[in-house]
């Protein structure tokens, strides 16, 4: 019973600080894991900079693009931003 | 004529009776054109063009950024766990993967697979997603496999090919001449209809280092050594301070 309890209070804190996202190289995609800032059930995140695009121009950007950004900012690096100029996008691209 | 149609732009000038007109130039905006001229020279120097249509690619998504006057080609391979299968299916599994990393569409302009057939990837009217923060006026190529040498990457990847090469069984891809050749070809067709300057690969790039980019690998970067030297195109320009 205790071996149990241990067990679901590891997955728990796994769930709420361990999260990954996926990263181009050429053709291939690497999956890439991390240690989330904050706690959050949340454990797939998007780096949409993760790639050999060009950086997003904030203009041009969906709203879900601007979730996705926000979110990877928060739990992957620690910035809490509004995502309100375009270096605020370059700061949330980083790895 | 084939039914194509021109957009152009004259100014109109006012001609008197007994007067002939001055000649008008007249500035023709076909873009589509010229992406037809360039397979079309492919077709003529007896490669095999496969367009976007016939090997099944996604729509890309709309308005994406546009760009022209390309004068540098950036030469890509597939990726660490790619190897000479055909070309189609990898063409449609980069493009797949691409778009799931939140691309509008495949990043490259072209690929080349083992035996030889170029493929139309990203619409060349479009900018490419193949060098990071530095794609405008670059043409993206990758060839469709492996050409990284065992201990390129430096992780957990590598040390198991090194480790498979010390016991004989060599990860090492060789770039087949079918597709040395039909790359030259593509180079030589896009040089036809744009002012190529640079020719690198990937890594070579401004800041592609600094990101840890290996592609297009050490067997790849042999072959660009060779084709600048063939084709007197230039590394590409060093970054701007």
């Amino acid at each position: 019973m205790k071996r149990l309890l241990v067990a679901v209070v590891l997955a728990v804190v796994a769930v709420l600080y361990i999260g990954y996202y996926e990263a181009l190289e050429d053709g291939d995609i690497e999956t890439v894991f991390f240690i989330k800032k904050y706690p959050t059930s949340q454990i797939r995140f998007y780096n949409i900079h993760a790639n050999d695009g060009e950086i997003r121009k904030i203009e041009r950007l969906t709203t879900e693009e601007r979730k996705w950004i926000i979110e990877y900012c928060k739990y992957r690096l620690g910035i809490n931003t509004e995502l309100k100029t375009q270096s605020d996008i370059e700061m949330c691209r980083k790895k | 004529m084939t039914g194509m149609t021109f957009t152009t732009t004259a100014k109109a000038q006012e001609v008197k009776p007994g007067q002939s007109a001055a000649p008008v130039p007249i500035t023709v905006n076909d873009r589509a054109a010229t992406r037809e001229a360039i397979i079309k020279k492919v077709r003529s120097l007896n490669a095999t063009f496969v367009e976007r249509s016939s090997w099944g690619a996604l729509k890309g998504k709309p308005d994406m950024v546009m760009d022209w006057d390309y004068t540098m080609i950036a030469l890509h391979h597939a990726g660490r766990s790619h190897s000479c299968t055909p070309g189609v299916v990898q063409m449609q599994e980069i493009q797949k993967g691409h778009l799931s990393q939140k691309y509008d569409d495949i990043g490259y302009h072209y690929g080349i697979d083992c035996t030889g057939q170029i493929f139309e990837g990203r619409d060349i009217r479009l900018q490419g997603s193949s060098v990071f923060k530095f794609n405008t006026g670059v043409i993206g190529i990758v060839l469709l496999e492996n050409l990284t040498t065992p201990e390129e990457g430096g992780d957990w990847v590598a040390k198991g090919r090194v480790l498979l090469n010390s016991i004989g069984y060599s990860t090492i891809n060789t770039i087949p001449a079918a597709q040395i050749d039909a790359l030259m070809h593509l180079i030589d067709s896009l040089k036809s209809v744009f002012v190529i300057k640079h020719f690198g690969g990937h890594r070579e790039y401004p800041g592609q280092a600094s990101e840890g980019k290996v592609c297009p690998g050490n067997i790849g970067m042999e072959l660009v050594r060779n084709l600048r030297a063939k084709t007197r195109l230039l590394p590409p320009p060093a970054p701007q301070e």
